[in-house]
């Protein structure tokens, strides 16, 4: 039988290799292109064009609604500049992320956000 | 009046089930039970009051049984616990954690008034006050491991941990990321590692209960670490309980045991009150609490009426499953039923959080097994919560 120490190695060097392929795997997935009404129920990364109605930063929070006929809220932990460069209430986004039930309903938490070329 | 009690009976009988069941979140059923929620709809709300708290009692029947917790209440009760189901006192581990679930409701009730004063006084310090608590408690967890070799381990451990946390808690959108990680780390790992050397289950003493006189006082000490893991966001009922058994110093297996009930049942009480006076709170069921009804001041007293009555029903449920569960479990093939347990938990990880989880639900498990064949505490993997929300709070403050 392995010793522990062994073990311990073969364990930490599989834990890193789950890591990148999880790093891997995780930025490879292509973002679903839907509209709000379609995030209901969907379980992946999507990608919404919309307009921002509204926008507001607290702490290091963004805080965005986003408008393309329907509306749905959304977060942004942690954005970089050109994120809330590109938030500005009637700003016309690509928001990237993941819907998410949580307290006061669902909210769409972004991942990157990029203004609509 | 009876409709409300039948609402709480049920609400009993969904949190034996969540409880029971290794894999099913509490939230999760509390979201479920919201879906067939009208706004303003008091019964679900005392189903899932009742809920709540009778899945704190019923959450560490598995746990102790089969070292599979499916949150962080339950999670670190898996050691001592399962320690003693070895020892042949799986019902006495079942029945403390049920005694200290029983403290923690009574004292929470009681110290009350003087959490919500606190709670009024500190609101504002929060963004400062939470990063710094984790960096300590972090810093507990590092120092407390004996010799060089098994701090360099805990470092290892903690950094594989959080940055795991970071990468799939960021890329994964859903509700249920938290089961992959939460399995992996503390509950596959465990089993995995206990299938290396087949462990022999002998059959349980089923003699009463031993009090400790010291279990009131670790009971009052848990209450006191629910509240403030109902407060601050970020701090969980493991890092509470590690702090409070690092302060304390000697700490009995069975203490442990008490002191882990009373935080997970005084999380949830207090929980309901930040939802009624901040309108703000962490504890999963009262955010859906939150979303069916607006808390009159009658309606929490009714509240803690519900929570007084399940509490009550919970503590008497629990001990006579368990003690079925401690007339059969040594005549059971302990081996094919964790992996019978491993296989569940997986087919749970794929099908709420997907390939993606899996990977996590895999690397979880080798850091896991990772820090229990280092001989190091598996509560460093905690860290997989602690670095990510520890970025969030400092990134700002060092322009990140």
């Amino acid at each position: 039988m392995l010793s522990e120490e062994k073990i311990s190695a073969i364990a930490i060097l599989l834990s890193i290799a789950g890591l990148a392929l999880l790093a891997f795997f995780s930025n490879s997935e292509t973002p679903v292109p839907l509209k709000i009404a379609g995030l209901e129920g969907f379980e992946g990364k999507a990608s919404v064009n919309a307009r921002i109605s509204g926008s507001y930063f607290s702490g290091n929070t963004l805080f965005l609604t986003l408008f393309d006929g329907n509306s749905i809220k959304a977060v942004y932990f942690n954005p970089p500049e050109s994120a809330l460069e590109a938030s500005a209430k009637n700003s016309v986004v690509v928001a990237e992320g993941f819907v998410e039930e949580s307290a006061g309903g669902r909210v769409f938490k972004i991942s990157r956000i990029v203004k609509h070329a | 009046m009876l409709e409300l009690l039948l609402f709480a009976l049920a609400g009993i009988l969904l949190g034996a089930f969540t409880g029971l069941c290794p894999g099913i979140h509490l939230n999760t059923a509390c979201f479920f039970a919201a879906s067939f929620a009208a706004f303003g709809d008091f019964r679900i709300a005392v189903l899932i009051a009742a809920m709540s708290v009778s899945h704190c009692f019923f959450d560490f029947i598995p746990s102790v049984f089969f070292g599979a917790p499916d949150d962080s209440e339950a999670m670190l009760s898996c050691l001592p616990g399962h320690r003693m189901l070895l020892e042949g006192k799986a019902l006495e581990a079942v029945k403390l954690s049920a005694l200290g679930c029983l403290f923690g409701v009574c004292f929470s009730l009681l110290l009350s008034p003087i959490f919500v004063n606190f709670a009024f006084r500190v609101w504002a310090f929060m963004p400062f006050l939470v990063p710094i608590a984790l960096s300590g408690v972090l810093a507990l967890m590092l120092f407390s491991e004996k010799g060089l070799r098994k701090k360099l381990f805990s470092i290892v451990v903690i950094s594989l941990s959080g940055i795991l946390g970071i990468l799939f808690l960021d890329s994964s959108g859903s509700q249920n990321s938290l089961l992959a990680l939460v399995s992996g780390f503390f509950a596959a790992s465990g089993l995995l590692w206990s299938l290396r050397s087949k462990p022999l289950i002998c059959a349980q003493d089923k003699s009463a209960l031993a009090f400790e006189s010291s279990s009131l006082k670790f009971g009052f000490l848990g209450a006191v670490a629910g509240s403030l893991v109902a407060l601050l966001p970020s701090i969980s009922s493991s890092e509470a309980s590690l702090s409070v058994s690092r302060l304390a110093g000697e700490i009995s297996s069975r203490s442990f045991l008490v002191m882990l009930g009373a935080i997970s049942t005084a999380n949830t009480v207090f929980g309901f009150f930040m939802l009624y006076f901040f309108e703000k709170t962490r504890n999963g069921s009262a955010v859906t609490l939150g979303q069916i009804v607006r808390l009159s001041q009658g309606e929490l007293f009714e509240i803690i009426a519900v929570i007084l009555f399940s509490a009550g029903i919970a503590f008497l449920l629990s001990g006579w499953i368990a003690g079925k569960f401690s007339s059969i479990i040594h005549k059971i093939d302990y081996s094919r039923a964790s992996i019978a347990v491993l296989a569940f938990l997986a087919a749970l990880v794929f099908i709420f959080s997907g390939f993606l989880g899996i990977l996590a639900f895999l690397t979880a498990s080798c850091i896991g097994i990772a820090a229990i064949a280092s001989g190091i505490r598996r509560s460093s993997c905690m860290a997989f919560l602690m670095l990510p929300t520890l970025v969030f709070y400092l990134s700002p403050l060092i322009g990140f």
